[in-house]
């Protein structure tokens, strides 16, 4: 799902998922419209048309469209880019049910550190397009003691390569 | 693949039915038939009642040399044939419009990037597309021929006969070939362009090229005719060179091949076998062929855009 995801603001959502789910070859894709809905707790909504949605109810139509054919791997390109609150805790609660409940592998790419810290199990980072650190986020958690926080590990991991804006 | 074609044009036609842009342009094309009709219909009135009035005076003053009627020649069709006009100035910029908004607006909104996420083949959804373009301008085109075709039955009060009707439907469907060529130009530049602006622009340079600038080296040599689809009655003395010029270029001049052919099918008489409508495409057959030609490739240079399009481009320039 790529950040700031869009759809066509003048179909109400279930046309716009039923369009992508026909693309990803879904036959039928009515009831599993209302499978995917129902699990992110997003029903009643699908009769309204995209373009009156806020940001937080399109990242979970976003979501919606990219599980609705059931993927074993899900990429999240900045989830919770520009959501309030509520809609970054909604989210993340999604996607740990996703991970959870149907055994995805998602793979999320983030700044908010924040966030990774509260959604994921491996952490890698990236320096310019360069994987410079991966492990367990149990284990970077244990070996960086002294760091309160995944901040202060992302600074400490390798200041000289890091470029700091 | 056939299924994922039908679901991309399928939503095309659902996406430009939501549209107030494709809405209007159903409504201008509704108002120009009726206004055509409208237009036809009071012009032939107001000439066969002159007639009429002119005949009574010249019986009256015991003459014995009746006018011919102005109509004699004329076929009922010509009744719509401002409708020609329409079309190749109005109908073929409104169906640039449909085929640039087609593939434009999800590029600028970001929607190409869910899409080509999709296990769908590029060709499968280049061709859903001009699949949906075809479709909608079908639609228009049966709309504004069901509207000219009762139209002309209730002003003659009887129906048509099959020849005319004949003609008839080739005329709409020579006006179909040539807007579906400007949309398919339109998409062209939808895909291809860097720019939102860009993509608009070259398309309409390119009408203005074709409706104007290329018919001022053709037909405008004979004025009448340029924006009048009547056959050329005189001609007027040029230079070998201009003259030379005019039948060279005259086959490549799409819109003059338009106004001629339609205005053979709408205004000759369907008396003498001359005028039938399958002699009158023989006739301008070459010019034909060509905007078959420029249409299939318009379609191959969308298609092969398509093909080569980068789905992770960033933002479209305004």
């Amino acid at each position: 799902m790529p950040e700031n995801v869009k759809f066509y603001d003048n179909l109400t959502a279930f046309e716009n998922l039923k369009y992508f789910a026909l693309l990803s070859g879904i036959k039928n894709p009515e009831t599993k419209i209302s499978e995917v809905l129902e699990y992110l707790d997003f029903k009643g909504f699908e009769n309204k048309k995209i373009g009156e949605f806020s940001k937080g109810m399109k990242q979970r139509i976003g979501i919606a469209q990219a599980i609705i054919h059931d993927p074993e791997i899900l990429f999240l390109d900045e989830p919770s880019s520009g959501l309030d609150p509520f809609g970054i805790k909604k989210l993340r609660e999604i996607i740990i049910n996703l991970n959870r409940g149907k055994h995805m592998t998602i793979f999320m790419n983030t700044h908010l550190l924040s966030e990774v810290s509260k959604m994921c199990t491996t952490i890698g980072i990236l320096n310019h397009g360069k994987l410079i650190y991966k492990d367990a986020l149990k284990n970077t958690m244990s070996i960086f003691k002294d760091d309160t926080n995944l901040e202060d590990i992302y600074l400490s991991i390798d200041k000289k390569e890091l470029s700091i804006d | 693949m056939v299924s994922n074609i039908n679901t991309i044009a399928k939503n095309e036609v659902k996406t430009l039915f939501k549209e107030k842009t494709f809405i209007l342009i159903l409504v201008i094309f509704i108002l120009m038939t009726l206004l055509s009709n409208y237009i036809g219909w009071s012009s032939r009135t107001t000439i066969e009642n002159v007639f009429q009035e002119t005949i009574k005076k010249v019986v009256s003053s015991g003459s014995r040399q009746i006018p011919v009627d102005p109509f004699t020649g004329i076929s009922i069709l010509s009744i719509i044939k401002n409708m020609i006009v329409y079309i190749f100035l109005i109908g073929s910029l409104l169906a640039i419009i449909i085929g640039y908004n087609s593939f434009l607006r999800e590029r600028l909104s970001g929607v190409s990037k869910i899409i080509f996420s999709k296990p769908i083949e590029r060709k499968e959804f280049i061709l859903g597309k001009i699949y949906g373009i075809l479709f909608l301008l079908l639609l228009i085109t049966i709309t504004s021929f069901l509207i000219s075709l009762i139209s002309i039955s209730l002003i003659t009060g009887k129906i048509l006969s099959l020849q005319l009707v004949v003609k008839l439907i080739i005329f709409y469907f020579l006006s179909l070939i040539y807007m579906f060529l400007f949309s398919i130009i339109g998409l062209f530049f939808s895909i291809f362009a860097k720019s939102s602006s860009l993509a608009l622009m070259i398309p309409v340079i390119i009408w203005i090229f074709i409706s104007f600038v290329l018919p001022e080296l053709t037909s405008a040599l004979n004025p009448t005719a340029l924006l009048n689809p009547a056959n050329i009655q005189s001609t007027l003395p040029h230079g070998k060179v201009l003259i030379f010029l005019q039948e060279i270029l005259k086959p490549f001049s799409v819109s003059d091949t338009y106004k001629v052919i339609s205005g053979s099918l709408l205004e000759l008489d369907s008396t003498g076998s001359s005028t039938s409508a399958l002699n009158i495409l023989i006739n301008n057959s070459a010019g034909f062929i060509f905007m078959i030609a420029l249409l299939g490739a318009a379609i191959f240079g969308s298609y092969y855009t398509m093909l080569k399009f980068d789905a992770t481009e960033e933002e479209i320039y305004e």
